[in-house]
């Protein structure tokens, strides 16, 4: 079934929809279940950390994958349209790939495609990620609660699916 | 004396004054002049010259000559003039002319009207040889005299209208000079050419410097066309011609086409260079090199050399035609539509006018591919039409062997730069060898082969296959007759598509190609489809011995879904022989690929393995990718089967040659990935068993569920499975849901989990040791049931799970009239072993004591059974002596908890 995300999907980088167009679906834990009509009905999960970062996951039901974005009000420096390379440490596994500016009113960050299944797996049984990237920014998040919070995304997108289908 | 003097006088002026200016200007010797002059440049300019109005001359050091109207009527076409000029004047140098010579030099002409013509059959209004242009040699050859007209004149033209008519290749050029000049100005300084006006209405500009024996320049604007041409005449001596370097540079390929009055639709740049061999006889291009490239992002690459221009000899072109810009960003092709040409590379070579496609390499959004090489070709005539599109007639083109080709085509493109109003039609000849290509020369005789003629055109406006019919030659073992039309080739729309085809004798087929032979007598097959675009529907007609079936298939493609539909019907099918047929096939399919295998070197580059990284991070961990290469065909496959939404019916009246299934009415359903099959009645072990099955293909494509009932299984058979020598009657029903995994590979039992029940009423087993044991030594030898040697089976119900071969069960019920038995344990088949307890107790009192509780332990078929002496549950503490009322069959009876 973890394979599902990563099944789901295709392509290179998501477009991130402007955040009225979403619609809640429900919430796991800390994270915030949305869906994204902008990327044909994909399912996201969203939390702000403590640090005032938000993180995103989510699937993009037209590409084959997902994405992992995080954003910042204090990220001023990020300018719009511009790629880099980022990396992910789960401790155990560590990833690397690119990455795209993304601005939203306020926030500021990037956002990075990803297929690899292993990488899914890792956020799910993780514990904490760090993320470094190659503008500088380097900052970790933690991990609790993301197994049920992706389980509920990806039921989400089943429903989802269904009624495109339909 | 005197008198005499004057008069003589008066003659000698007049012999010398008067009369050469009578002869040279007056009216009277009008005639004379024009004859004199007329005969004179004739035969200095080796063609007839007319000469219409006056001419006069005036003298000095040279003898300056004033023409008015003439002209050069044509050799060869005599109601065509070549040349007719307003004024003209030109001097001869007197010496020259005492010694019979008339060289023109100093020309100046006014309003000059000249035409070259050659008509549709090649003829031209000028004479090959001879004239301005071309001087016969000593040898009696034709030479160039191209360069040696400008060595030696100063020409001074205006107005100046030049037509250039080519009814053969269409092409017309109409120059319209305000000013030539060409201007010598001694024998060590070059002649310099400057011209300026219009060329087909688009401005014209040319210079160019002529020094006698020395390297030469022309450069030249049409439009924003530029043509530089830098080289020099051959000075050995020996060769007769020039060498020159020559680049055309157009910034803008709408006004090349413009130019020479072109109907075209394209943006864009180009450059052509190369160096140019002219030698009599020989054109020889060497270092071509051409790229061009349009707005749209298409590029064209050619490199090469051409042997000889005007007998095609010696081609060698190398041909990169790039139909994107960057072919990394089209995505990959997922329907039939979406396939785009994206690169065609191909070595163009040509001999003595026949062109070859060697080594032609077509990249796609869905395939790459190597086709083999085609040609020869030979193009009849490349024509500008009077609306100016670019025809290409008389397209000649075969591929394969060329003794015995394998496509033959002929055809044209009447708008060759769009690439539009195209016919072509030709024959395929199709040997036994494109399918089996190790066949033997003898064999591939005995089969045959197949014919088929074509024509594709886009005469409707689409490129359109208006007819593909094919039939095999006649031969004793098979026949194969197909017709095919595709209204839109693009869209695949508007396609039908007849054929049928029959094997006499499937089993010498089979020994032909070298493959075991089967018993399979006729096959025949019958194929019809129609396609609009991805809607298609078909059906396909089998009748081998002993089957006929019909399989009609129709899909039909909404935004969201792939609609499937289809049904198999047939009266009766023979297994055996299908069976046969389909093992034939798959020994084809494995020789093919076998022979496919063999020749194939694969690429490490192609290796669809996910590379580990060469770079680690500084703590020795490996670094991952975010982003991995996808298994592109299950990718397509998982695309498809979201999409698909299938139903199948299968109805198959009478299934012979097998003992498990004897018809079959079933369908399969899939939509979004879940599959569900069924019904499918069997028989299985003389049980009937009907089954359904279901599967998520995409998320879980490895499980397969499989539920079902099951009824009539014969407990003597049961028994005998068991290797229990015992007669029994009564048959057993029962229902079930498994799940098998079919990714593992071990056998089907070891893959099964899930759960059953069976149950049984009104049996006997020729046994009464049951009864012996449920009611005890004396009870059962005073009951009457000691003598019978057998006991009715009340009832039998038994639900057991299923774990990977293991069958385990805590309540397993076995009821006589008189006995019931209460079974638990479990039989692990793979491993052979057996652990059950059984406490049998008299029916009418079930919470007695068993008289003798049992164990069946050891290897299944070999089970060693011993009494159980301190056997009895907790229930049989408190109720020994209980006698149930109304005992209910198969019923267990618990006491309610303290």
């Amino acid at each position: 079934m973890k394979q599902a995300l990563i099944l789901c999907a295709l392509g290179v980088l998501p477009v991130i929809a402007v955040a009225e167009s979403r619609e809640d679906w429900r919430t796991s834990g800390p994270w915030q279940i949305i869906v994204d009509p902008a990327v044909g009905r994909g399912c996201l999960m969203e939390t702000v950390m403590a640090d005032g970062t938000k993180v995103r996951v989510g699937v993009l039901p037209q590409e084959d994958g997902g994405y992992i974005a995080a954003l910042n009000r204090d990220w001023t420096g990020i300018e719009p349209n511009k790629s880099g390379i980022a990396r992910f440490d789960f401790g155990r596994d560590l990833f690397e790939g690119e990455t795209r500016s993304v601005i939203e009113g306020d926030w500021r960050g990037g956002s990075a495609f990803f297929n690899n299944p292993e990488f899914l797996e890792n956020f799910e049984q993780g514990r904490a990620l760090t993320i470094a990237g190659s503008g500088g920014i380097q900052f970790e998040i933690s991990l609790t609660g993301t197994r049920r919070a992706v389980a509920e995304v990806l039921k989400c997108q089943e429903e989802q699916d269904r009624q495109v289908a339909e | 004396m005197r008198r005499g003097a004057i008069w003589a006088g008066a003659v000698v002026l007049l012999l010398l004054v008067v009369l050469p200016w009578l002869v040279l200007e007056s009216a009277m010797f009008s005639k004379l002049r024009r004859d004199l002059v007329s005969r004179a440049l004739s035969e200095e300019l080796k063609i007839p010259v007319i000469i219409d109005g006056d001419v006069s001359v005036s003298l000095s050091r040279r003898l300056r000559f004033s023409v008015v109207d003439a002209h050069i009527p044509s050799t060869t076409m005599p109601d065509r003039i070549t040349a007719s000029l307003g004024a003209a004047q030109f001097s001869v140098p007197l010496a020259a002319l005492l010694e019979g010579r008339f060289p023109i030099q100093d020309l100046v002409v006014r309003d000059l009207d000249a035409e070259a013509y050659r008509d549709s059959a090649g003829r031209t209004s000028w004479t090959q040889t001879g004239g301005l242009f071309t001087a016969t040699g000593d040898n009696g050859k034709p030479k160039s005299n191209l360069l040696r007209v400008f060595y030696d004149k100063r020409i001074d033209i205006q107005n100046i209208r030049l037509k250039l008519i080519n009814d053969q290749s269409g092409f017309d050029f109409l120059f319209d000079l305000q000013a030539f000049l060409l201007d010598y100005t001694g024998s060590d300084n070059p002649v310099t050419l400057t011209s300026h006006g219009a060329m087909n209405g688009q401005p014209f500009e040319v210079t160019g410097d002529f020094p006698r024996g020395a390297d030469f320049s022309i450069a030249a604007m049409f439009g924003r066309q530029q043509l530089d041409i830098s080289g020099a005449p051959y000075r050995d001596g020996v060769t007769d011609g020039f060498g020159a370097d020559i680049t055309l540079t157009s910034p803008d390929l709408q006004g090349f086409l413009d130019l020479v009055a072109l109907k075209g639709d394209v943006e864009g740049s180009g450059r052509l260079s190369f160096a140019l061999d002219h030698r009599p006889g020989v054109i020889e291009l060497d270092r071509i090199d051409l790229g061009a490239r349009t707005g749209a992002g298409r590029s064209l690459m050619v490199r090469g050399r051409a042997g000889n221009l005007l007998t095609l000899d010696g081609i060698d072109l190398a041909t990169d035609l790039r139909l994107v810009e960057d072919a990394a960003t089209i995505p990959p092709a997922q329907r039939l539509r979406d396939i785009r040409v994206l690169r065609v590379t191909a070595d163009i070579l040509g001999s003595r006018g026949q062109f070859e496609l060697a080594a032609i390499d077509a990249h796609t959004n869905a395939f790459d591919t190597e086709l083999d090489q085609i040609g020869p070709a030979r193009v009849g005539k490349l024509f500008r039409a009077e609306d100016g599109r670019l025809e290409l007639t008389g397209i000649r083109l075969q591929s394969g062997d060329p003794a015995d080709p394998f496509l033959v085509a002929e055809g044209q493109i009447l708008d060759l730069l769009a690439l539009k109003a195209f016919r072509f039609e030709g024959q395929l000849n199709g040997h036994a060898d494109m399918i089996f290509p190790d066949i033997s020369p003898e064999d591939l005789d005995e089969l045959g082969r197949v014919q088929a003629s074509f024509a594709l055109s886009d005469e409707s406006g689409v490129v359109a296959l208006e007819r593909l019919v094919a039939e095999s030659t006649p031969s004793d073992l098979w026949r194969f007759r197909g017709q095919a039309r595709v209204a839109d080739l693009t869209r695949f729309r508007g396609a039908s598509l007849a054929a049928d085809m029959s094997v006499t004798g499937a089993g010498a087929v089979l020994q032909v190609l070298g493959l075991p032979d089967s018993d399979i007598g006729t096959v025949a097959l019958e194929l019809g489809a129609e396609a609009e675009g991805s809607d298609i529907t078909m059906f396909l007609g089998l009748d081998v011995d002993g089957t006929t079936a019909r399989l009609d298939l129709s899909h039909l493609e909404t935004a969201r879904k792939n609609i499937l539909r289809g049904a198999l019907f047939s009266p009766a099918i023979d297994l055996d022989g299908l069976l046969g047929l389909i093992r034939s096939g798959v020994d084809m399919a494995k020789a093919n690929r076998q022979d496919s295998h063999a020749r194939e070197q694969p690429s490490l580059m192609q290796d669809r393995r996910v590379p580990k990284p060469l770079i680690v991070a500084p703590d020795g961990r490996a670094i991952k990718p975010l982003v991995v290469q996808l298994d592109p065909g299950r990718t397509m496959l998982l695309r498809v089967l979201r999409r698909l939404d299938l139903e199948f019916g299968i109805k198959v009246d009478h299934l012979t040659g097998n003992d498990t299934f004897s018809g079959i009415d079933s369908r399969v359903v899939m939509n979004r990935g879940k599959l569900s099959a069924g019904p499918l009645t069997a028989r299985v072990a003389g049980a009937h068993v009907t089954l359904g099955a279901t599967s998520d293909v995409i998320l879980d494509p490895g499980t397969l569920h499989v539920d079902g009932t099951m009824s009539g299984l014969s407990l003597s058979r049961v028994l005998r499975l068991l290797r229990i020598d015992m007669d029994a009657s009564g048959k057993i029903g029962g229902s079930f849901g498994v799940a098998l995994d079919l990714g593992r590979d071990v056998p089907l039992l070891r893959r099964t989990t899930g759960w059953a029940r069976f149950d049984m009423k009104n049996g006997e087993i020729a046994t009464s040791l049951i009864d012996l044991a449920g009611l005890g030594v004396f009870p059962w030898l005073f009951s009457g049931r000691a003598g019978r040697g057998r006991a009715p089976i009340a009832c039998l119900v038994a639900p057991v799970t299923v774990n990977n071969g293991t069958f385990s069960s805590n309540q397993v019920v076995l009821e006589t009239d008189a006995v019931q038995v209460i079974l638990k344990g479990k039989i692990n088949i793979p491993a052979n072993q057996i652990a059950l307890r059984g406490e049998p107790r008299p029916a009418t009192r079930p919470l007695a004591r068993s008289a003798f509780p049992f164990e069946v332990t050891g290897k299944l078929t070999k089970p060693d059974v011993s009494i159980v002496r301190a056997g009895g549950e907790s229930r049989e503490k408190r109720g020994v002596r209980t006698v149930v009322q109304n005992h209910q069959p198969c019923r267990v009876y618990q006491l309610d908890p303290q």
